[in-house]
């Protein structure tokens, strides 16, 4: 039986990227009353030109998922018609199949199609379906490349960080309304505002066209109480999928008052289906400008996440000169559902700067950081959560991180992990000399058990340090000697 | 679960199929257009053949006296709404001398039926009743069927609630009182609106155009706290006039406002007879939807706790756990309080898909998903089913289950299926550092369920101790250390 358990083929490594990968795609529709051609038609429209896109850099093999057939990544391609706005929204998602070091990315494109011909529309939305499959590509090339590559040292290839996301968002389109007291929303009588907003907000329940000055009114009103008026009374309506999810989407996009902001985020917490998706693309979208989070970090891995971090990392709010720390440990913490891979993708050059003005520089707290989460210590310790090798650059950085503002986050992991090396035992030895920091003593005691000739080593420069009384008082010459002895013994 | 599996498990051994009691019974207060009797017989005529048509109930007649002598029980209720004009039509299934199966309830509410000749009336009311029991016939079928082949039921894959409620209007409020005409108007600022509340509340039990007005402002006014004072000044007449607590009931499916919902379904407590069928599944209605805001669920979901196994319960928690909207705490409701008022032996067809499916990350998630896992988690007296106990080692590979993957594996433990795939599919999974040891350490327990896997266990252990690649935390325990303790253990035992 033991034998056989030998043969079972347990813990194949996942071979590295070589020929094209398989993409199995799936192809969707959502429309609503308002359909100028067949939504069939426009699927087969938007999955042609889409995939013709995405296989011209030959590096895709594409074809319909099928039940039981395992394939590399997922694509799903996706058309939404909307009622009212009369447009045709294309999103492109691909994702992790067999391959779960994939990314996941999702690009979109969003096109008029009001008062066109059959043959105008189905051009527009191959069109669309075309952008979005570049836009996806744009992202999703650069990253193939790391699919594969399971090493862990080493530099990883940067997330371009200048790169826009791929979701391109269509302008709002509302129709005009028709009711007579719309135009009293925007009266100077405070009184009468009001007075309209409620009987709006009544007759908006059962008839279009209050509804559209409401949304028009919770887009563009120049009084802000007004807007966020407009914007609590379409509450009921945005529960429904259509035109209306849009125009909440809208205003939580744009609106600069965080009042306004947050009636938004609640309404989209209840959206379903399509409006679901665009509202957490509308919450990536503004993780990465530094704007808020919603409710990111509860929703797992999610399209184009990795590249969001990275902007959200950099985003500088208005008049700031720099993220500020609160937006650092925010940011940090959507890394939560990535692989090690991913996250050191994205963490790689922020732990590499050095330069306390860059951009990239994580706040840390220097000698204090033991006693409070500085984003430098969350950030090292989010890489190091699931790493499952040594990565001696990291101790470089680290290194580099103490020498600089003797960073005692980094020195406890030094000191933690301790994996043995000269470089490393030699660094430790300078740390109890110059700072008597008990952790590295422990550290070299450690190394010196472990490696005969690091023991050597350390028991004579401990010796040395104990002789001539040349180390820094946080360590007594008892301390010294206990280490020297307890590596004597550990030798034999 | 692999549909297959069940599909194949249905090949195994099958008997009759089961025993449906039935009763047939039509109620009115006031309008009655067609004879009770004959409409008795139209409704049952007309719902039973869809009922029949699958071949998957015998089915005979009884009084209520011997309605649950059978194996399971159907009730027929129909009932005139007066005032609106409409007929309603419920049929509801559920345990007789077996209680393995779900209770279902299904509602149909025809149009108007006012002004219409009587054979129009009859054909709508024939048409609703057909309605009724094709929707109800799509429900049982597959577990029907299931108890007849003696499998488990079916996983509930989308369990939308099998109910159409009628048209629900509210006549243009007699604009000859001033207060009506201030309520309605909501141009008028909120305190004179509210002051207008005040005036008709003691009015609005004798008086239909105060009523009227307050049904329209439940339903129409801008303001939540309006609302609220309109519901509570109903509460009175709402305790028995039918096309009120029509009204409210279905005000409350389509409230957003947490405490309007709230005041509503305090009023609904006090329906009785059929109107409390209806209310229940309201309450049903608002804790699977995506819609309702998430502190009226909470509420909505306490009082369901107190009414226990109701019809649609599984459906409906079903479909709460596997909702999409975002909000907070929504499924954590569920999963708290009503999945434990399912019966055990049904929680798992209830359950699966949302374990299965489920991707979390944030605390409120987890809790929901904790608190899934130990309510079909079973023990000795009630063993937990096979399908959830086989997808404990399947979902723990999913890295999107987060932290709970370790309460999964803690499961896994006990309950998983001790098999060499178990075992195969455990030691895949400990190659990930950050559930190794509770992996490796399911390994060894799921050997001491199955000793004859030790050989194979070990040689297992060996190998990933070679090729597994761990960087020990210092600040967790150490996956090699708890190898080898789980390797010596197996050694040492016989």
């Amino acid at each position: 039986m033991r034998s056989l358990w030998v043969l079972i083929p347990l813990l194949l490594p996942l071979p590295a990227v070589a020929g094209p990968l398989k993409v199995g795609v799936e192809v969707r529709s959502t429309a609503g009353s308002w359909q100028p051609i067949a939504p069939a038609d426009l699927s087969r429209a938007i999955e042609n030109a889409a995939l013709e896109e995405l296989s011209r850099p030959g590096q895709l093999q594409l074809a319909r998922a099928q039940k039981g057939t395992a394939s590399d990544l997922l694509l799903v391609v996706e058309g939404r018609l909307l009622d009212e706005a009369q447009t045709y929204t294309v999103a492109l998602t691909i994702g992790p199949g067999a391959r779960a070091d994939a990314p996941s990315l999702t690009a979109a494109e969003t096109v008029v199609l009001e008062k066109l011909s059959r043959a105008q529309i189905l051009e527009k939305v191959e069109g669309a379906a075309r952008a979005a499959a570049k836009g996806l590509w744009g992202v999703l090339g650069p990253q193939l490349a790391r699919l594969g590559d399971g090493t862990q040292v080493g530099p990883p290839p940067n997330l371009d960080a200048d790169k826009t996301l791929p979701w391109q968002w269509g302008a709002v389109r509302i129709p005009k309304a028709s009711v007579s007291s719309a135009g009293d929303l925007d009266s100077k009588d405070h009184q009468k505002r009001q007075a309209t907003l409620r009987e709006l907000t009544s007759l908006a329940l059962s008839e279009a066209s209050p509804r559209h000055a409401l949304e028009r009114c919770a887009l563009d009103h120049k009084d802000q109480e007004t807007r966020r008026g407009c914007l609590e009374a379409l509450r009921p309506l945005s529960r429904k999928p259509g035109p209306t999810q849009r125009v909440v989407i809208e205003v939580y996009r744009k609106d600069p008052d965080s009042r306004i902001r947050e009636e938004a985020i609640e309404q989209m917490l209840y959206f379903t289906g399509a409006g679901r998706s665009e509202a957490i693309q509308a919450f990536l979208e503004a993780a990465s400008l530094g704007k808020g989070y919603g409710p990111l970090a509860e929703l797992g891995d999610l399209p184009n996440l990795d590249l969001v971090i990275v902007k959200c990392l950099l985003a500088r709010r208005k008049g700031e000169a720099r993220p500020t720390e609160g937006q650092h440990f925010a940011c940090i913490e959507l890394l939560e559902p990535l692989t090690h891979q991913r996250r050191r993708a994205i963490l790689w050059p922020f732990l590499k700067e050095t330069d306390k003005n860059g951009p990239r520089y994580l706040e840390g707290a220097g000698e204090r950081e033991g006693s409070t989460g500085t984003p430098w210590a969350r950030a090292v310790d989010a890489l190091l959560e699931d790493a499952t090798t040594w990565d001696p650059e990291l101790e470089d950085i680290l290194w580099g991180r103490y020498q600089r503002t003797l960073s005692s986050h980094s020195l406890q992991v030094l000191c933690d992990y301790a994996v043995p090396s000269k470089r490393l035992l030699e660094r430790m030895l300078e740390v109890v000399q110059t700072a008597g920091a008990h952790c590295a003593l422990r550290a070299v005691e450690k190394m010196g058990k472990k490696e005969a000739n690091l023991g050597v080593l350390a028991k004579d420069r401990l010796a040395e340090m104990q002789a001539m009384g040349n180390f820094q008082k946080g360590v007594s010459a008892d301390d010294l000697g206990r280490v020297i002895q307890a590596i004597s013994r550990g030798e034999k | 679960m692999n549909p297959t599996w069940w599909l194949l498990s249905l090949a195994i051994g099958a008997g009759e199929p089961p025993l449906v009691h039935y009763v047939t019974k039509a109620e009115t207060r006031s309008w009655e257009p067609i004879a009770l009797a004959e409409i008795e017989k139209m409704i049952e005529q007309a719902a039973l053949q869809p009922l029949t048509a699958p071949g998957s109930m015998r089915l005979v007649k009884t009084g209520f006296g011997e309605l649950k002598s059978g194996a399971y029980t159907l009730v027929i209720n129909g009932r005139f709404v007066e005032e609106a004009e409409l007929f309603s039509v419920y049929l509801t299934f559920g345990p007789g001398n077996n209680a393995d199966l779900p209770s279902f309830y299904v509602a149909e509410t025809t149009k108007a039926l006012g002004r219409q000749s009587r054979a129009e009336m009859e054909s709508r009311i024939r048409a609703a009743a057909t309605s009724a029991g094709k929707r109800l016939a799509e429900v049982l079928a597959p577990r029907l069927e299931s108890v007849r082949l003696q499998v488990g039921a079916p996983p509930m894959d989308d369990p939308g609630l099998p109910l159409v409620w009628g048209p629900v209007e509210v006549a243009p409020p007699d604009r000859g009182m001033k207060a009506v005409r201030t309520l309605v108007d909501v141009k008028n600022d909120d305190n004179q609106r509210s002051a207008a509340v005040a005036e008709l509340t003691g009015q609005a039990f004798d008086q239909p155009a105060a009523r009227d007005a307050l049904l329209h402002c439940v339903l129409r006014d801008p303001s939540p706290r309006i609302r609220v004072d309109c519901v509570e000044a109903l509460t009175p007449v709402a305790r028995n006039h039918l096309p009120t607590q029509r009204v409210l009931l279905s005000a409350m499916r389509l409230e957003v406002a947490d405490e309007v919902v709230v005041a509503l379904a305090k009023v609904s407590q006090s329906f009785v007879g059929l109107s409390r069928l209806e209310t229940l599944a309201t309450w049903l209605e608002l804790v699977a939807a995506d819609a309702t805001p998430s502190r009226a669920a909470e509420s909505i979901a306490d009082l369901l706790r107190k009414e226990g196994d109701v019809p649609n319960l599984d459906l409906a928690v079903s479909a709460c756990l596997q909702q999409e909207a975002l909000a907070y705490g929504k499924k954590r409701s569920c999963a708290d309080t009503l999945l434990k008022a399912v019966p055990f032996p049904r929680r798992a067809a209830v359950a699966y898909r949302y374990l299965e499916r489920a991707e979390l990350v944030g605390t409120g998630a987890e809790q929901a998903y904790e608190a899934t896992l130990e309510a079909v988690i079973g023990d000795r007296k009630n063993p937990t089913d096979p399908r959830i106990a086989a997808l404990l080692v399947e979902v723990a590979g999913k890295r999107s289950l987060g932290r709970m993957r370790h309460k999964v594996l803690y499961h896994a433990r006990d309950h998983a299926p001790a098999t060499a795939a178990t075992l195969e599919k455990l030691l895949q999974i400990a190659q990930e550092q950050r559930v190794a040891e509770p992996a490796v350490r399911a390994v060894g327990e799921v050997v001491d369920r199955a000793p004859e896997l030790k050989e194979m266990a070990l040689g297992g252990l060996e190998q990933l101790k070679k090729k597994a690649r761990w960087l020990p935390q210092p600040s967790r325990s150490d996956p090699y250390r708890e190898l080898e303790e789980v390797k010596q253990r197996l050694s040492r035992a016989r």
